[in-house]
């Protein structure tokens, strides 16, 4: 088995995921679309995407299991704390 | 078998054994990386806090952005990304002559992000919007220039691997700059993925 040929055929699943998720994202903050509803989805949009990148861009997935949880961890506090700031402001 | 080994390692598959598992490039640009996502959560946290007060401002203000422009440049910084992912597979395969050219791929991508958010300061300046217009806009331009001058940095950094690349510093027994350089320019492409939906899509 060709380990580079996969290894590219990998790299370009993940941009054309990260590409779709965009494009998902961007419909989904658009005026048509009920902006309360759509937060979770977008913060949880946002962590999927930064996953992908993590893992698979920085390569992260084959490195020692705390890199990852770090950055991954980073991800998820910080999405977690902007649901939780947005639902505070909530009227 | 040196080839062979080359080949084994192109893929980096998940290692069997917790020995075997590495960080690509150096751990002082890992440690780089940490310090910088720190700073930018505290300044994405400060913006939504912030915002919790000054939700209707906020909501209206934020409408008053281009988010096509704001897409665009995502699609640009994780294309760019991909680039810089190929040109490190290609270093490790030992295919030198591509290394260069997905270097070169992600450097057009990283200018392209440069040239749409100029256009976008551009629009703002023009329309008479500075730091002091408002809370929302002293985060947006703020917050967004912050992470432009790190687009700028990366780029800075692509074009010196890209030099390297040309003089053939870069193959399977020597990554560790290029892989380095590509671990800075992913965490550019991390931030941004978190910005933008939190300064152009989330009301």
């Amino acid at each position: 088995m060709n380990h580079a040929l996969a290894g590219r055929r990998r790299g370009t699943w993940t941009w054309l995921a990260l590409l779709g998720a965009t494009g998902f994202a961007w419909w989904l903050g658009g005026e048509s679309v009920r902006a309360r509803s759509a937060v979770p989805l977008l913060l949880a949009l946002a962590v999927a995407k930064g996953v992908l990148v993590v893992r698979e861009f920085m390569e992260l997935r084959a490195a020692p299991a705390r890199w990852q949880l770090l950055l991954v961890g980073w991800l998820v506090l910080v999405a977690a704390l902007i649901g939780v700031a947005y639902y505070s402001g909530v009227r | 078998m040196a080839v062979d080994a080359a080949q084994l390692t192109s893929l980096q598959p998940v290692p069997a054994t917790a020995a075997d598992r590495r960080l690509p490039g150096d751990l002082a640009v890992w440690v780089f990386i940490l310090a910088e996502l720190l700073v930018f959560g505290v300044f994405f946290l400060s913006y939504a806090f912030t915002r919790a007060h000054h939700v209707a401002e906020f909501n209206s203000e934020q409408l008053t952005l281009n988010r096509a422009a704001g897409a665009w440049n995502t699609v640009l910084l994780l294309t760019a990304s991909y680039c810089v992912y190929r040109a490190v597979a290609a270093a490790r395969a030992g295919a030198r002559s591509r290394i260069d050219l997905w270097l070169l791929a992600a450097l057009a991508c990283g200018a392209g992000f440069v040239v749409v958010k100029l256009g976008e300061y551009a629009a703002k300046l023009a329309a008479g919007i500075s730091l002091s217009t408002s809370t929302f806009y002293m985060f947006y331009l703020s917050l967004t220039f912050f992470h432009f001058m790190h687009v700028l940095l990366g780029i800075v950094v692509l074009g010196v691997l890209w030099l390297r690349a040309r003089a053939g510093a870069y193959g399977p027994a020597n990554l560790n700059g290029l892989e380095s350089g590509a671990s800075y320019w992913h965490m550019v492409d991390l931030v941004w993925i978190v910005l933008f939906p939190l300064v152009y899509l989330l009301r």
